[in-house]
C-alpha cells in the first residue's frame, strides 16, 4: 500500500463515533494518508482525490440496515467518474447494536459495487456495541483490532475482522438503557419522555 | 391506512388519494438527510429536530397497516431519495434497546406492525436485486413487516405494477 484516502461516511462527521475510530487506527498506519468526509464535502472532488490513492477506506456507521445515504451517492459518483487504476477498497463499519451479523448486507453492498466496478476488495472491520466497544477493559480487545486492520491495509493482506462487546443480549440492552438515560437526563428528559408513543 | 411512498411522480396518484390512503411523492419534497444529532431520541422524543417535510411522511409510515413503497434499485439498495427518507424515519424509535426475535433491535413507538410491498423498478440484475431482498429482509425487523413481498418491474411495467398491488387492498 502506498497511499491511504479514508472516507468518513457518518452524518456526525468530526463528532461521530467513526471519527473516534480512525483516530485511533492512523497512528499504527505507517504510512501517508489523507481523511475526507462524505456528508459534507464535494463529491466529484472526492472522486478526482481517489485516483491519486492506491488504498481507499471507508468509515460508516450502519443506517437503517445499509450504508448511509451520502454513501450510496458517493459511490453512485464514482461509478461515473472511475480511476484507471482501482485502489483497493477497505471498510470499517460499525453499529449500535451487540451483533456485528447486522452490519452484514452493508458489508455485502460495498463489495457488490466494487465487484461491478472492478475494485479490488481487501480488508473489513466490522464493529458491534456502538461506542460502549471503548468501555475498558473491552477497549484493549478493540483497539487490538484496529492495529490488526491497520496492519493488514499496510501490508495488502486483506483479513476480515469483527469485534463486539463480549457479553450477553440482555446485559447489552440493560447497559445501552443507562447509557442513553444518561444522554436523556443532560437534556432534562426522564425515562417515561423518552419512551413517549407519540410521533409528530 | 394505506400508503404508497414513491420516490418518483406516479400518474394514478389523485384517484387513490382519500382519507384512508395517501401517496407521498418524495420527489415533491424537501427533505435534509438525517444529521445523527440523536434529537429525535434524547431531546425531542419522536419529533425529528429539523423543520422540513420529513415530518409529513414518517407519523403516516408509523400509523399504516399497509405500505407500498416504490423505489429506483440502486446498487443493490434503495434510491438516494427513498433511503434519505427511511433514515429521517428514525423518530419512529426509541432510543432504548429490546430482543426482538433473539435480536437487538430499538423499540419502536406507536408503530403500527405493516404488510409492505417493495416495488424496486429498473434493474434486471439478478444479484443485485437478491442483495436488495436480502436488505428488505433485514428492515423488515426494524420496520414491524409482518409480510413483506419484494417486485422487480421495468420502469415502463412500474406504474401497472403498483396498480395490481393497490387493486389488492380494494379487494382484500
Amino acid at each position: 500500500m502506498d497511499k491511504l484516502l479514508i472516507l468518513n461516511g457518518s452524518p456526525r462527521a468530526l463528532r461521530s463515533n467513526s471519527q473516534k475510530f480512525i483516530e485511533m487506527m492512523t497512528p499504527h498506519l505507517g504510512c501517508e494518508w489523507e481523511e475526507c468526509f462524505l456528508f459534507t464535502q464535494n463529491h466529484r472532488e472526492i472522486c478526482d482525490k481517489v485516483k491519486e490513492y492506491s488504498d481507499v477506506l471507508f468509515v460508516f456507521p450502519l443506517y437503517v440496515d445499509s450504508l448511509p445515504c451520502c454513501v450510496l451517492e458517493f459511490l453512485d459518483c464514482l461509478c461515473q467518474n472511475l480511476p484507471d487504476s482501482r485502489p483497493t477498497v477497505h471498510l470499517m463499519i460499525n453499529c449500535g447494536f451487540l451483533e456485528t451479523e447486522q452490519n452484514s448486507i452493508a458489508i455485502k453492498t460495498l463489495q457488490f459495487f466494487c465487484k461491478k466496478y472492478g475494485f479490488p476488495f481487501g480488508s473489513c472491520l466490522s464493529i458491534g456495541s456502538g461506542e460502549a466497544i471503548l468501555t475498558p477493559p473491552f477497549d484493549m480487545l478493540f483497539k487490538l483490532n484496529l492495529k490488526k486492520l491497520a496492519k493488514s491495509i499496510k501490508n495488502s493482506a486483506p483479513l476480515t475482522l469483527s469485534i463486539a462487546l463480549p457479553i450477553s443480549k440482555e446485559r447489552f440492552v440493560a447497559e445501552s438503557e443507562k447509557f442513553w438515560l444518561r444522554a436523556g437526563e443532560k437534556n432534562g428528559l426522564t425515562k417515561e419522555q423518552m419512551q413517549s408513543p407519540n410521533i409528530e | 391506512m394505506n400508503l404508497i411512498m414513491s420516490d418518483c411522480p406516479l400518474s394514478f396518484s389523485p384517484s387513490f388519494s382519500s382519507d384512508q390512503n395517501t401517496v407521498i411523492d418524495l420527489s415533491a419534497l424537501n427533505i435534509s438527510p438525517c444529521l445523527g444529532c440523536f434529537g429525535c431520541w434524547v431531546k425531542t422524543p419522536g419529533k425529528c429536530v429539523i423543520p422540513d417535510d420529513a415530518h409529513k411522511v414518517y407519523p403516516l409510515i408509523a400509523k399504516s397497516e399497509n405500505v407500498i413503497y416504490v423505489t429506483r434499485l440502486f446498487h443493490g439498495s434503495y434510491s438516494p431519495i427513498m433511503k434519505r427518507m427511511l433514515e429521517r424515519a428514525i423518530p419512529i424509535q426509541q432510543a432504548f434497546l429490546h430482543l426482538y426475535r433473539g435480536e437487538v433491535h430499538h423499540v419502536p413507538r406507536n408503530v403500527v406492525p405493516k404488510k409492505a410491498v417493495i416495488i424496486a423498478y429498473g434493474c434486471d440484475d439478478v444479484e443485485e436485486q437478491e442483495l436488495f431482498c436480502k436488505l428488505t429482509e433485514r428492515n423488515a425487523l426494524n420496520m414491524l413487516f409482518t409480510e413483506c413481498k419484494v417486485l422487480f418491474p421495468s420502469k415502463e411495467e412500474l406504474e401497472h405494477s403498483i396498480e395490481s398491488e393497490v387493486s389488492r387492498w380494494t379487494n382484500s
